[in-house]
């Protein structure tokens, strides 16, 4: 059997050399089986009747955003490719599943142990070794979209962009600004909460939007049922976005009340500062040469001349050079034709490019004009 | 849905341009009358409150409501968000809600 896989998969694979990996995957599907055991059966043997979430059984397919915490990159690649390229890859189909399966028994628990290290299957952690903070794998038998650890991130998003999320397909992975989207959180006040059997859901509204928010009762904790804020209160969001029957949903895994109002702006901030990453490259590409973001460190360029700090939402969209050229023009007193690029490149101690491109940048935003030639200008004031 | 999706966030600058809207405003409670209090939010705007608004003098509040053609708000939903609000980022994320309508703003 296993030389008959081995003997197909050198004939269609580019000639790597895959033993390796074989062998690895072999001794941990059996450290899995016997965790898997010691769980179902010394553990928890109720754990079926009690997680509804836990419907798998042998031959099934699982839920992928259950699916196998510690099944690094190369292990799943691996079954990947066993499973596109040979007919026969039941053993290694076994093998993925039964990671999985492991990996959602360990699910309820996974927050309670955020930090915990992947593989303590030996020790006396009666929750098992095999999960990474919720982290999650999907795909895996899905032919061919593999997706892997390294993928996993956060994204702050706002309500619409989550209702604008692209979906190819029914089931495909979400998009947002081309990018592929695994766990996001958001900020918004709750709306209405309506308490189920099983979960809690929420709608949550942050002004650009609202959504659904579904959050699984653990049976095993007190007073899980109950929702712990009140209508219209904040809340920060940490979940995955879900696609059921054509409505979304986000699936959360923690929602925690929101105590400071200003975490709503800075979330505000946030989503755009990842959206304009994803979206025009990374701040200080370019004109920013110094690395100074447009948000984070706008403070800077308000006040480095001093005193030019009541006009912050006139500026807070400029780089932080044409900040400093505002302030500059707008704190040094000198008559009605303004100031002169040598001038301001003295004054501000920047070279004539970087006066020139902020300039240019300020003229684009009409904060200023060019008044006796096109090297002079003043604060357009209004 | 008839229901507007979006409730822009805006500062009293924009008043005239969301007269018949429904808008997320933020200011410092400046006074409180009655049925009506004054905010500042990069200038003033006057609130005309509903039966549960509980709103505290000189602390920060979140109003979500409907722009009159007088420019005063009528009130949907009113909150408190406590006193240590940065006044001066609740403008500059207003204005750049603005500026990246394609993240926040709904068109219906």
């Amino acid at each position: 059997m296993n030389e008959r896989r081995t003997r197909k998969e050198k004939q269609s694979g580019p000639g790597i050399d895959w033993s390796p990996w074989e062998d690895l995957c072999r001794t941990r599907w059996k450290g899995m089986k016997q965790e898997r055991r010691r769980i179902i059966v010394d553990v928890n043997p109720g754990l079926c009747d009690h997680a509804p979430w836990f419907d798998w059984r042998p031959g099934h397919p699982v839920p992928g955003y259950y699916a196998t915490p510690g099944w690094n990159l190369a292990e799943a690649e691996y079954a990947e490719r066993l499973l596109a390229g040979a007919g026969d890859g039941d053993a290694v189909r076994n093998l993925v599943t039964a990671a999985t399966e492991v990996g959602s028994l360990s699910r309820s628990s996974a927050y309670d142990g955020y930090s915990k290290p992947g593989y303590g299957a030996q020790g006396g952690d009666d929750s098992g070794g095999f999960f990474a903070g919720g982290g999650s794998q999907q795909g895996s038998q899905g032919g061919g979209g593999g997706k892997s650890y390294q993928d996993e991130s956060l994204r702050p998003l706002t309500i619409k962009q989550i209702l604008d999320a692209e979906e190819p397909y029914s089931g495909a992975e979400f998009k947002v600004d081309g990018t592929p989207i695994t766990q996001i959180t958001f900020v918004g006040q709750v709306r209405s909460i309506n308490p189920q059997q099983t979960n809690l859901t929420f709608r949550v509204d942050d002004g650009t939007g609202q959504i659904d928010v579904k959050k699984w009762i653990d049976a095993d904790k007190q007073g899980d049922a109950e929702p712990s804020f009140e209508i219209d209160s904040h809340i920060r969001v940490w979940g995955r976005l879900k696609s059921f029957s054509n409505k979304r949903h986000v699936g959360a895994h923690v929602i925690r009340p929101v105590t400071d109002f200003n975490e709503v702006n800075y979330h505000l901030l946030e989503a755009t500062y990842v959206h304009l990453v994803n979206t025009r490259g990374p701040a200080g590409a370019a004109a920013n040469a110094n690395g100074d973001s447009m948000f984070v460190d706008g403070g800077d360029g308000f006040n480095a001349g001093g005193g030019g700090a009541q006009l912050p939402s006139k500026l807070s969209g400029c780089s932080a050079f044409a900040k400093k050229v505002y302030n500059y023009l707008n704190n040094t007193p000198g008559g009605n034709d303004g100031m002169h690029l040598s001038n301001i490149t003295g004054g501000t101690g920047l070279g004539m490019r970087e006066v020139i491109t902020a300039a240019d940048e300020l003229l684009g935003q009409g904060l200023i004009y060019t008044t006796v030639d096109d090297e002079t200008w003043a604060i357009l004031d209004y | 849905m008839a229901e507007q999706m979006s409730t822009p966030r805006i500062t009293a600058a924009y008043l005239d341009s969301f007269v018949g809207r429904t808008v997320t405003i933020v200011g410092k409670v400046t006074q409180l009358r009655g049925d009506q209090a004054t905010i500042d939010a990069d200038g003033v705007v006057t609130i005309l409150l509903n039966r549960d608004s509980h709103l505290a003098n000189g602390n920060a509040a979140q109003i979500i409501g409907k722009v009159n053609p007088d420019l005063s708000i009528k009130a949907l939903s009113t909150r408190d968000v406590g006193s240590g609000v940065d006044m001066a980022l609740c403008s500059a994320v207003a204005e750049l809600t603005h500026r990246h309508k394609d993240i926040f703003v709904s068109e219906n």
